[in-house]
């Protein structure tokens, strides 16, 4: 889970999780190196007055330790409440000001801050980053404020919603071992537990510029944003990167249940599969699976179980890259009077069956086309481009891979979609939460 | 490979023309056609707009407007549902369709080399649906379930309250997706009848945004709505009720919430009017950006809540200003107190210069980013017909958002807000909040439920 300081967080997850995608795609993109070794993707893109600067720090919550969890996202919150210059208050005042907005997120591998502007604030933006990665102003009082705001955030987006508690008990499941086990928000326990040393120890991890990716995109020259960049942080010591750990997962042995009695007017569940790390070979043709599941009316899933059988009120899924891992998770609502185990027997029949039985290729050839428009999409707006190449770059290989997704895509036959449904959709490999009526138990 | 997915990306910056601008054509069927041109990427948004809400439900059978449009998508004369999100699926899209208040959007994006077919497809699912008893009775069911899931959730249950206690029994009060009981009647008659009145050319407006010639867009709009006449009707709306004196206060129980959902309200004059953008900067100054009034309050200098907004919406006739948060139980009469100080100073006036300069320079920031894709801008070109907006209000706003002054606003939102009017509504666990809430502004409590 991603938690924005201030947007919701599904929004995150809705740009992570679409399948970022094109066929022989050309995008202007320079890649440039700062005097510190700070890597630069720069994309002009001139059709809308705006800018956007964005840093991804490769630190996120996998980089946590047991009874510290939520340390970077709480820490992804002081990064606003001032820095040697720019005194608590600051940051956004100067930036509004300026007519531009502010924000960050806090993911399983990264934590990213944005902000968008009038391309005349470029170097107003520049310095505001630089100072609070260079000297960033952590005080009790700041803290204290910050973790009572966290600990709304927790309430508001987990503890009194249904589906994200429902999230984080399924990563709790699917991940025995390896950190993506813990919410990236932290446990409540932790978030009241961190300490002051604790998260100036943080920031000096993670924010070093050896752990940093810029990335511009919008309405910018080159020609001049390079010297700014360079002069803004390509003096910065670049310090030591973060040592991510190492793959631990075991395999899992058997399906996984978990049960979450909560007030709620109907049952639902959430079925997750461990899937391979974002910048594995399996990943295009899963990218299309999840389309053919449940891109539209004619899907696999919504077809059979909403329309025909009429056993789901609803289902949806969500292919979910992180670094070292994926998620495909399978949400269904019953549809009224369905007990909950019949229709998760049902969505297993289905998938039984595309693991079985290649699929007709007139299938493949929607989901590839929706990929594809998918991708023009996803790259028309400044803010979202600028994470897209990020994320892309951090996790996929590099963002050229974006260029070569639908040449990938192109590739994968209906025999390679059965193949990877085999691969990774196995039954005792489920990790099913139920979320049910408390007032059933 | 497809022509459209060769672009080069690193498109040239001259458009052709104003990418806020509308051309403005019509059928001679009264259908409004309103393109603006934008070729920097190989796609084009389409957004047909109705005069189809809830506020044209027959007052028994509220919810009609929504369920017509979640019937829709199951099929027309000439396509099963299946053929038709086939045919849709085979464009890489799917269509979206949605019931408001006062209209119906059927909207979709598509690569430039399929939007004609893609607006042929439109057409259809707007001018002939199958809208049968079948589909209806499934549709139902699912619209059953996501109501219970609503009346469970706390920001859709204080959403629907605000609007409700608002307007009371005037349409623009009524719940979109109507009621448990009010769904149980709505017949397949009910949809068709529906449908014949109010999705009718004249009155509807098209709008297409992307990589299109304004002639193409006429032509092919020709095509595909051929046959399609008539007037949609008018919902004959009653006045708005009187404001009421003072402050009003409601509660809704939603058991087992760790937070409340506030939501403190007061309606306010139309986009149209030409006082309303001035009240919409002074909402940006009381709670637009991360440095606003309310956010500064109570997420900065107290740490109550996650995040604090205000927005204003707007009927045809009539805006509501909306300021909301959510805050731990144990402090909600701590964060209604501040709010509530907040709002009333901020209506009294005497802002400073700085944070007035820096409300109205987040606003203009704000102007490209909401209106950056084709999507967005197709959205707002239909909203601005229904509110009556000229066809270049979106080019000259910034203009008359720079032309505001600090005064000028300030007496704006003196006028529009007074101390009548006010609406309170605390949505969550009212054994553990109410006890705290009472005695706040005086008065007592109504607990009232969501329809």
């Amino acid at each position: 889970m991603s938690f924005f300081r201030f947007r919701s967080w599904v929004v995150a997850l809705a740009l992570m999780a679409s399948p970022p995608v094109a066929r022989a795609l050309t995008l202007e993109v320079e890649r440039h190196t700062l005097t510190n070794g700070v890597p630069v993707l720069l994309r002009p893109m001139h059709a809308v007055p705006i800018t956007t600067l964005q840093i991804l720090y490769q630190c996120g919550s996998r980089d946590e330790v047991v009874g510290a969890t939520g340390i970077s996202h709480l820490l992804e919150h002081l990064m606003f409440d001032g820095s040697e210059r720019f005194p608590a208050g600051s940051f956004d005042r100067l930036l509004e000001a300026a007519g531009g907005s502010s924000n960050g997120y806090t993911w399983t591998d990264v934590t990213a801050y944005m902000e968008t502007f009038p391309p005349a604030a470029l170097p107003l933006a520049l310095d505001l980053e630089a100072d609070r990665i260079r000297a960033l102003a952590l005080t009790p009082e700041v803290l204290e404020m910050e973790r009572d705001v966290v600990s709304e955030e927790r309430r508001q987006t987990v503890e009194d919603d249904d589906r994200e508690a429902a999230w984080e008990a399924l990563f709790s499941l699917v991940f025995q071992a390896y950190p993506y086990r813990d919410p990236v928000i932290g446990w409540m326990e932790d978030i009241q537990a961190l300490t002051q040393a604790q998260v100036q120890a943080r920031y000096e991890l993670c924010y070093a510029p050896a752990n940093a990716l810029v990335v511009l995109t919008g309405d910018v020259a080159p020609a001049e944003a390079l010297p700014a960049l360079e002069a803004a942080l390509g003096g910065l010591e670049a310090g030591a990167a973060v040592q991510h750990p190492r793959w631990n997962e075991p395999p899992q042995a058997g399906e996984r249940r978990a049960v979450l009695w909560r007030a709620v007017p109907q049952p639902s569940f959430v079925v997750g599969y461990l899937g391979p790390a974002a910048a594995d070979p399996d990943q295009p043709a899963l990218e299309l699976l999840d389309h053919v599941l449940s891109g539209g009316r004619s899907s696999v899933l919504v077809d059979a179980l909403v329309y025909r059988r009429e056993v789901l009120a609803e289902v949806s899924t969500t292919l979910l890259p992180m670094q070292a891992a994926s998620l495909l998770l399978v949400e269904g609502t019953p549809a009224d009077g369905v007990d909950p185990h019949t229709a998760l027997a049902a969505v297993e029949e289905v998938l039984a069956q595309v693991r079985a039985v290649p699929l007709p290729a007139a299938a493949l050839a929607r989901a590839r086309r929706a990929a594809e428009r998918s991708l023009v999409e996803e790259l028309e707006g400044v803010e979202g481009s600028a994470d897209l190449l990020g994320t892309w770059e951090l996790q996929a290989g590099g963002w050229e891979r974006l260029t070569e997704r639908p040449a990938r895509w192109a590739e994968v036959s209906p025999e390679a979609l059965r193949a990877v449904a085999a691969r990774w959709l196995l039954p005792q490999h489920q990790n099913v939460v139920l979320v049910l009526p408390k007032e059933d138990r | 490979m497809s022509a459209a997915l060769s672009w080069l990306v690193a498109v040239s910056s001259a458009l052709a023309g104003d990418p806020l601008l509308p051309v403005d054509t019509a059928l001679p069927s009264g259908l409004v056609v309103r393109t603006i041109e934008d070729p920097s990427l190989p796609l084009v948004s389409v957004l047909l707009m109705v005069p189809g809400g809830s506020i044209h439900d027959p007052a028994d059978r509220l919810g009609t407007a929504d369920l017509t449009a979640r019937l829709l998508p199951e099929g027309t004369t000439a396509h099963d549902a299946l053929a038709l999100a086939g045919a849709l699926e085979d464009l890489g899209t799917r269509l979206d369709v949605s019931a408001g208040a006062a209209f119906t959007t059927l909207s979709a994006s598509f690569l430039a080399e399929d939007w004609i077919a893609g607006l042929d497809l439109v057409a259809e699912v707007a001018t002939s649906p199958r809208l049968t008893a079948r589909d209806l009775r499934a549709e139902k069911a699912r619209a059953l379930q996501e109501l219970a899931v609503d009346l469970d959730d706390a920001q859709s249950v204080a959403s629907r309250v605000t609007y409700q206690e608002l307007f009371g029994e005037h349409p623009f009060g009524r719940p979109e997706s109507g009621t448990a009981a009010s769904l149980a009647r709505v017949t397949a008659r009910d949809l068709r009848a529906f449908h014949a009145a109010q999705y009718r050319p004249r009155g509807a407006v098209l709008c297409v945004v992307g990589d299109v010639r304004v002639a193409q867009v006429q032509a092919a709009a020709e095509a595909a709505f051929a046959g399609w006449e008539g007037q949609a009707a008018d919902p004959g709306l009653p006045p708005l009720p009187d404001p009421w004196s003072g402050v009003q206060k409601v509660l809704v129980d939603l058991p087992g919430q760790s937070q409340v959902q506030v939501r403190i309200a007061h309606r306010a004059v139309p986009r149209a009017h030409p006082e309303h953008e001035a009240l919409r900067l002074g909402s940006a100054l009381l709670g637009g950006g991360f440095t606003s009034r309310l956010m500064d309050l109570l997420r900065v200098q107290h740490a109550l809540t996650y995040g604090a907004d205000s927005s204003l919406w707007s009927f045809d006739r009539e805006a509501v200003l909306s300021a909301d948060f959510s805050t731990g139980n144990e402090s909600a009469r701590e964060a209604l107190e501040l709010a509530w100080g907040a709002i009333q100073g901020w209506r009294a006036g005497g802002w400073g210069d700085e944070e007035f300069d820096r409300a109205r320079a987040y606003t203009l920031g704000m102007v490209p980013q909401v209106l950056e894709t084709r999507a967005a801008r197709a959205w707002t070109l239909a909203v601005m017909d229904y509110q009556g907006l000229p066809a270049d209000h979106m080019a000259r706003r910034v203009s008359t958002i720079e032309a505001l002054e600090r005064p000028g606003v300030e007496a704006a939102v003196a006028r529009a807000f007074t101390g009548d009017g006010w609406l309170v509504v605390v949505v969550g666990d009212l054994d553990v909040v109410r006890p705290q809430l009472e005695g706040f502004l005086g008065g007592t409590w109504e607990v009232v439920a969501a329809r």
